[in-house]
């Protein structure tokens, strides 16, 4: 019978989050035409998400170009194939690689900084203390941060695609002596709108579901500083298995 | 503004934390509500305002149903209730003239240039003058609970609750707190409710003085009558002053 009730709580519990995420997704969105009443909270936002991320996605971006095309390229060239290391990094990383990398970047640094911030709030009773002077949370605190992941989120993607792309020109042509206009020709005869497209929905829809995760367990911590690390911990294991399951969907479905 | 709670229930899990309340605050008055560590004087409070919704019974203020209103409609409402939290409620990452200034660049009530004013006008009502720089981490926690009480006023509510003011504090800051307080209640003529157990407080506030005890309200009367009260619950209580 305790299973049972535990199979239960745990279902019930799966509901009551997906329910209240999607909820807090719709009044998002409405909430949005409210966008430019509070320039200073969304520039901040937009920083923090867009430049304050840059030092690190430049990072992962440069040495994932890098290893994609010394793990691929040495194989091709004893195939006699190394020319073509640059179709190979470029839809990876337009495709796959670029949108999916710097998802997991974003929600790991700044989603799980949101999941604390907000939970810190509400055990606090910040948030109460908001509603009592008759402020939207969710347009005060959420929309904000929903707004910069889904317009920066996009852009972040793009930059990390091209850093990813130098970072694979510069081990192809400087280790596996694949001339750099080559290199960059056959990525682009490789590329079509299509891919940039699929990169771009994929980086869209990672902002929006990393976003809602993670104010969603933050607007909804309980039982203080516990609570708060377990929300954190909570925020990005939920985004990042989501991120995973919407890129094969979107892949499945679109690609 | 008057309000009525009738049959009030409250419940979180297996807890009934609110039993059947029943609760009239006059207009204009003082109204304490004491009870002991755990007894849902908080809960109470938040459903007055609708942060907290009832199981069941009717929150009614001037006589509208606020337990039935969506969350969207409570907002309007809200402005002209203020609630000060026990912790304070001020947001860390503000400083305290940021704090102070919320409410009014929220919902637009002041052009921006007049808003710094106002701003130094309350916490001058507070006695917190030239601390709109400091960052609440900085300041004690009497200063916190001012601050909060300045951020309010901003609104000009109706309707001021406190939850646990004086808790917390030493005995000349709560004593100042009380002061402010009655200084509030009288000056701008606004409801007040009270929740606390600080007996000092209690009889230097009250107008009307309501005991929560197990989940309902087992007595509500003067700070006179209380004291004569044959209560062996409300007894134990005051014994201790």
């Amino acid at each position: 019978m305790k299973i049972l009730k535990r199979i239960q709580d745990f279902f019930l519990d799966l509901f009551v989050t997906a329910g209240g995420m999607v909820l807090l997704l719709i009044e998002c969105i409405l909430e949005l035409r409210y966008v430019f009443e509070s320039p200073r909270r969304i520039l901040t936002q937009l920083l923090e998400v867009g430049c304050n991320t840059l030092p690190l996605a430049s990072m992962i971006a440069l040495f994932t170009g890098m290893i994609t095309a010394l793990q691929t390229g040495v194989e091709l060239k004893n195939l006699g194939l190394q020319e073509q290391i640059g179709t190979i990094v470029g839809l990876s990383l337009v495709r796959e690689m670029g949108p999916v990398f710097t998802a997991f970047i974003v929600a790991a640094r700044v989603g799980a900084a949101w999941a604390a911030e907000l939970g810190t709030m509400s055990v606090s009773e910040e948030i109460d203390a908001l509603r009592s002077l008759g402020i939207r949370p969710v347009r005060f605190l959420a929309m904000p941060r929903f707004f910069s992941a889904i317009t920066m989120q996009p852009l972040l993607t793009v930059y990390s695609i091209v850093v990813g792309m130098w970072g694979g020109a510069l081990v192809s042509v400087n280790y596996l002596g694949v001339p750099q206009i080559i290199y960059y020709k056959k990525m682009y005869d490789s590329l079509d709108m299509h891919d940039l497209a699929l990169g771009l929905w994929k980086a869209f829809v990672f902002g929006v579901l990393f976003s809602i995760v993670c104010c969603y367990t933050g607007l909804t911590t309980k039982n203080g500083a516990e609570g708060v690390g377990r929300s954190t911990t909570r925020s990005v294991v939920v985004s990042l298995s989501l991120i995973l399951v919407a890129d094969y969907f979107i892949t499945r479905f679109m690609g | 503004m008057e309000i009525e709670v009738r049959n009030l229930h409250k419940r979180f899990g297996r807890n009934g934390v609110l039993r059947g309340i029943d609760l009239s605050i006059p207009a204009g008055k003082i109204t304490v509500i004491v009870g002991g560590s755990g007894s849902g004087k908080s809960v109470l409070l938040k459903h007055l305002t609708g942060l907290i919704r009832p199981d069941r019974g009717e929150v009614l203020v001037d006589g509208r149903d606020i337990a039935r209103l969506p969350e969207s409609a409570l907002f309007p409402l809200r402005q002209r209730i203020a609630m000060i939290f026990q912790s304070g409620g001020l947001l860390g990452s503000m400083s305290v003239g940021e704090n102070v200034a919320l409410g009014l660049l929220e919902h637009k009530l002041a052009p921006p240039e007049k808003i710094p004013e106002i701003v130094r006008e309350k916490l001058a009502l507070v006695h917190l003058e030239r601390k709109e720089k400091e960052m609440p981490a900085n300041l004690s926690g009497g200063m916190r609970k001012r601050v909060s009480i300045a951020r309010a006023l901003t609104l000009n509510p109706e309707l001021i609750l406190y939850d646990e003011p004086t808790a917390g504090l030493d005995p000349p800051m709560a004593e100042t707190i009380d002061d402010l307080i009655l200084e509030l209640a009288r000056d701008l003529k606004v409801t007040t409710v009270v929740v606390t157990h600080d007996l000092i407080s209690i009889f230097k506030l009250a107008d009307t003085i309501n005991m929560l005890h197990q989940g309902r309200i087992i007595e509500s009367s003067s700070p006179e009558a209380i004291l004569r009260s044959s209560n062996p619950i409300v007894q134990e209580f005051i014994k201790r002053r």
